[in-house]
């Protein structure tokens, strides 16, 4: 099962221009919204139709501006899973799946219904109207209805971000142990960098219209290469750097000059640094250690978001502390001075 | 005293908002489909009843429907009559109510959540099962409150009524006309009859639809 995409569609002072194949793999579509990764999804199922371009699912043309190919929706056999999971709210879930099988004879229609009902654990919530779901259990619903149609490929946009935090983690668990035994393609839309890590293979990062990066997931973390994916994963540190030396930057916005543990790529270029591979000294730090200033706390339940300010730095550094772990964050006070170590294999060489 | 013209105005209240129901839930339909400019000339084209003198509408109807016109003479070679007719209050009162409910119809549609339509197209399910299953029954609310509108407005109808259909007692004489020659004629207590007849069933009528629509909005 696959999917080739290379679509152009310009709307407004916007210009989406994304190619990308997936072959029997979760692919993850991380972006900030408003980047075009929705967009994306709604040109292949057909209900937004790209200016030009073409759309291969399952190596069957659905799209392609130049053969004047352009399949409706519904011939597209694409599964969709909407934000909102799009339930049709004046029915029950059981009335919900039989519409889409309102070609088949009433019998047949009724077995399959109730066979992928009983499949997502939802058989007595049959006769329920969507209203009276919880999100999770409405996300089941409407992933049973997908099913039932024998879908291609299946899109997720944004699946879990309709739901209370508390229960995001347990729908999201369900949601892959349902898709089990589904071994087709998956494409999962999401701004959120952890879920994409956790659920999808490989990733492609969308920037304002464009993919800046595309590997596999622990590749495109480790490495993101642009400074919007670097950003995009979670990256908060990123600023121009002006080589000084083989293994030697200066960063001016911190004032800063940092040993790397790679080679500097080019005489000019963006630096990143992970904001949690910062520490606090220890013996294996011998490079890269200064004395910072903290000008700003931003204290989470579970870890500090410390603002440190090197003297005749315009811009401060982000450092993130785990709390359990630290032992020094509670003395930690305002304009308090602390060194603190940049690894050298931390920091990362990004283009714009 | 003659009931007729209470028969004739509900005759044609009751034809007109059927026409109404089934034309204006159509054209909303239609026009929620219809991208860019056209789709504000459409608009502009529904709604125009709703704005136009009723004499104007008169004038439109009794030129399409006149025994020299194509349409007249095409119909009247069937058998039918339009103009001085009873099927004229009925033409009439259709087309002054069908702009309410297009417009309170179409609104409907427009709440509806996009990505419901979206989900419908993507599994397959045809356009008029979408129109049929989906739609109508998730804009139920406004189709109501738009046909009672329809239905209160066709049996309030005069201007365009009086130029089709005339005023003929007995044939074309509906309240609203019954009430204008009445007093014209100076017979004041049998206007203020069909008066008090009117305001208490058009009254009724729309005190049942807010009280229906609360007992919904309670669900």
């Amino acid at each position: 099962m696959s999917i080739e995409v290379a679509v152009k569609k310009k709307l407004h002072n916007f210009n989406l221009d994304v190619s990308f194949t997936a072959e029997n793999e979760y692919l993850g579509l991380l972006g900030a919204s408003g980047c075009g990764k929705s967009m994306t999804l709604k040109c292949i199922a057909g209900i937004e139709k790209p200016d030009s371009g073409y759309i291969r699912i399952n190596g069957r043309t659905v799209f392609d501006s130049e053969k004047h190919i352009n399949l409706k929706p519904g011939e597209r056999k694409c599964g969709f899973l909407f934000q909102n999971y799009a339930l049709f709210p004046t029915m029950t879930i059981a009335q919900n799946i039989e519409l889409v099988l309102h070609r088949l004879p009433a019998a047949v229609r009724k077995e399959k219904t109730s066979a992928v009902l009983s499949r997502f654990g939802i058989a007595e919530l049959a006769g329920r109207k969507c209203t009276e779901l919880s999100g999770g259990q409405q996300q089941r619903a409407a992933l049973a209805r997908i099913m039932v149609n024998n879908p291609g490929i299946i899109m997720l946009d944004e699946p879990f971000s309709a739901l209370d935090s508390f229960v995001k983690q347990q729908v999201e668990t369900n949601l892959i142990n349902m898709m089990e035994g589904f071994n087709r393609t998956v494409l999962f839309v999401s701004h959120d960098r952890d879920e994409i890590y956790r659920i999808c293979d490989n990733i492609a990062v969308i920037s304002d219209g464009i993919i800046c990066r595309k590997g596999t997931c622990r590749d495109v973390f480790v490495n993101p290469e642009t400074v919007a994916a670097a950003r995009l994963t979670g990256c908060k540190n990123i600023a121009g750097y002006r080589k000084t030396g083989k293994q030697c930057i200066f960063i001016s916005d911190w004032n800063i000059e940092l040993c790397t543990a790679a080679d500097v790529p080019y005489e000019k270029g963006y630096a990143g640094i992970r904001a949690h591979y910062m520490h606090k000294p220890d013996d294996t730090c011998l490079v890269n250690c200064y004395d910072f200033t903290v000008k700003q706390q931003l204290k989470s339940p579970f870890n500090i978001s410390v603002y440190l300010s090197n003297s005749g730095a315009a811009v401060p550094i982000d450092w993130e502390v785990s709390i359990n772990t630290s032992t020094i964050t509670s003395d930690l006070s305002l304009n308090a001075v602390e060194k603190i170590c940049i690894p050298p294999e931390s920091i990362m060489f990004l283009t714009e | 005293m003659d009931l007729t013209p209470l028969y004739i105005s509900l005759r044609a209240s009751v034809y007109a908002t059927v026409f109404a129901f089934i034309c204006g839930t159509l054209a909303a339909w239609a026009v929620i489909h219809i991208q860019g400019k056209l789709r504000a000339v459409a608009d502009g084209v529904f709604t125009l009843p709703l704005v136009l003198p009723p004499t104007v509408l008169g004038f439109f109807l009794l030129c399409i429907f006149g025994t020299r016109s194509l349409v007249g003479q095409v119909l009247l070679k069937a058998g039918i009559r339009i103009v001085f007719d009873w099927k004229g209050t009925v033409a009439a009162s259709s087309v002054v109510a069908f702009p309410l409910v297009y417009r309170t119809v179409r609104a409907a549609f427009e709440q509806i959540d996009e990505s419901i339509l979206n989900a419908a197209q993507t599994l397959g399910i045809s356009g008029w099962k979408i129109f049929t299953r989906i739609l109508i029954p998730s804009a139920r609310p406004g189709i109501t409150a738009g046909t009672i509108l329809a239905f209160t407005r066709a049996l309030g109808e005069f201007g365009a009524t009086l130029m089709l259909a005339g005023d003929i007692p007995g044939k074309t004489e509906t309240i609203p006309i019954a009430i204008w020659s009445a007093a014209y004629g100076g017979d004041m207590n049998r206007a203020l009859v069909w008066v008090i007849i009117i305001v208490a069933i058009s009254f009724a009528t729309i005190t049942a639809m807010n009280l229906f629509g609360q007992g919904a909005k309670r669900k």
